[in-house]
Parts: structure tokens; C-alpha cells; sequence
């Protein structure tokens, strides 16, 4: 259950940015720049920087982080 | 020495914004908007949390930014000091209480934020959007701790210069003036 109350049907950040858009709006758009315009690093390769770093949760929860 | 080739004379975040301008933008637009934009919190309680946050980073750059900007702001010194030693024991309205003690632990993870955290900020006022604000101004203050200290930015150690910087971020806030920071440059004083 979220802290706040969100719109409904949404996940994660995709509730949060609907709930505030003008604040979520410019989260979007610095990662668009960041994330999928021109960079020497492969879009993919910038994905897989944004997984590692989100990760060390799920692999708590999943039993497998070892610290 | 910053570990990149940014411009000479920008220190901390300056130089860092400067180098990409096309992501310093919605950057500088976010922290303008939750900072300086409406709010039903004050502009001295926002940099507040701004602070607390980048305190608990030990990020010396942002830290005493923000702290002479909230001392600005808030026209006491005695404030920020109080926060930074004890939340609890701190000169502010129990609402802020509760909600800076959320920001520092969106700090540490967002997961360690409970449900008591949020009761507790609920109980003394806050509304959904104060709570979500606070998360949001925290988690933004992590980015700028990290990327100024992760790129090893210059940080001066004259306080002059960061009057300077909160007067600017105070009565102009985070937007860039028009054709940069010619007119901000500086120069550490020779020791």
C-alpha cells in the first residue's frame, strides 16, 4: 500500500509522476536526455547501469543479496 | 579536482551543470519548482530538508550551500545547527520534525520508510502532499550529493563564497541566468 494516495492502476513511479506531473514531467524528461538521447554508452548498456543499481532490494527480498 | 573537464572557476554543482547543459535543465526546473515553487511549506522549511539531507551525505558542497541558504531563509543560524545535532530536539513545528525525520530515511533507502513514519507526519498535519513533497526533495538531494561528490567536485572552503551562492539561490533561485555564470566565477583566495 502506497504511503500517499495515488492514482489507481498504476505502478511505481508511473503513479507518482500522474500523481504530481509537473514535477514528474521533468523526472521523465531527465531521464529521456540521460537514458535514450545521443551517448557514446549504448541506450542498453545505460539500462543495465539503471538495473544494477535499483537491484540490491529485490535481491534482499529474494534471498539471494549477500553483502 | 573534479575527475571530468569542467569549466574553470565553477565549484560543486556549477561546473557539473554547466558541463551537460541538455540534463542540467529538467534538473534545475525540478529543484525550482519543489524549492521555490507553491508550497504549504516554506521556502526556509524546504532548504531545511535540503540540508538535513545532504548533511547526512557529507556532501560539504551541497551541506553548506543549503545550510546558508535555510539560515538565509530562516534568519538564524541557530536552526540548521540544532537540526544537524538532533531532529528531536530541534526549534522547529513537530510537523517539520516528523518530516525531516522521513527525508533521512529516504537518505539512507526509501524502504526504510515505515508506515509509523508516515502516521506520525499525518498526526501532526501533514498532508499527502507535504509527505510526498519531502520524499521527493530528499531523493533529488541524493542525486546532487552524489553526482557532486561521485565526480569529486571542486568545493571551496571560503564561507564568503557560500553567502554568496545562498544570496543567489535565495532571491534568484535554481534557474540559469542567462549566459551562465560569468558574473559567479571564483577564485579561491590564496592561503
Amino acid at each position: 500500500m502506497p504511503h500517499i494516495t495515488l492514482p489507481e492502476g498504476l505502478p511505481g513511479i508511473r503513479s507518482l509522476v500522474a500523481y504530481r506531473k509537473d514535477t514528474g514531467g521533468l523526472l521523465y524528461e531527465l531521464a529521456e536526455s540521460l537514458l535514450r538521447n545521443d551517448s557514446p554508452i549504448p541506450p542498453e548498456e545505460r539500462e543495465l547501469i539503471a538495473a544494477f543499481v535499483s537491484n540490491k532490494w529485490w535481491e534482499i527480498d529474494h534471498g539471494i543479496y549477500q553483502s | 579536482m573534479a575527475y571530468i573537464k569542467v569549466e574553470v572557476g565553477l565549484p560543486g554543482i556549477m561546473g557539473l551543470l554547466e558541463y551537460r547543459l541538455d540534463t542540467a535543465q529538467p534538473i534545475r526546473e525540478l529543484t525550482h519548482l519543489l524549492l521555490r515553487g507553491p508550497s504549504t511549506l516554506t521556502q526556509g522549511d524546504r532548504e531545511l530538508i535540503a540540508t538535513i539531507v545532504s548533511h547526512g551525505n557529507e556532501c560539504t558542497f551541497c551541506a553548506t550551500a543549503h545550510t546558508a541558504a535555510a539560515d538565509l531563509l530562516l534568519g538564524d543560524e541557530k536552526t540548521t545547527a540544532e537540526v544537524k545535532r538532533s531532529i528531536d530536539d530541534a526549534p522547529v513545528s513537530s510537523k517539520m520534525k516528523a518530516l525531516l525525520k522521513i527525508a533521512s530515511k529516504v537518505r539512507e533507502s526509501g524502504r526504510l520508510v515505515m508506515d509509523e513514519d508516515v502516521a506520525a507526519a499525518r498526526k501532526e498535519g501533514a498532508t499527502d502532499r507535504e509527505i510526498h513533497d519531502t520524499v521527493l526533495i530528499a531523493a533529488l538531494f541524493c542525486l546532487y550529493n552524489r553526482y557532486v561528490d561521485g565526480l569529486n567536485s571542486w568545493t571551496p572552503k571560503d564561507p564568503e563564497f557560500y553567502k554568496i551562492l545562498a544570496d543567489r539561490i535565495v532571491n534568484r533561485g535554481y534557474i540559469r541566468p542567462d549566459g551562465g555564470y560569468k558574473n559567479l566565477k571564483y577564485k579561491e583566495p590564496s592561503e
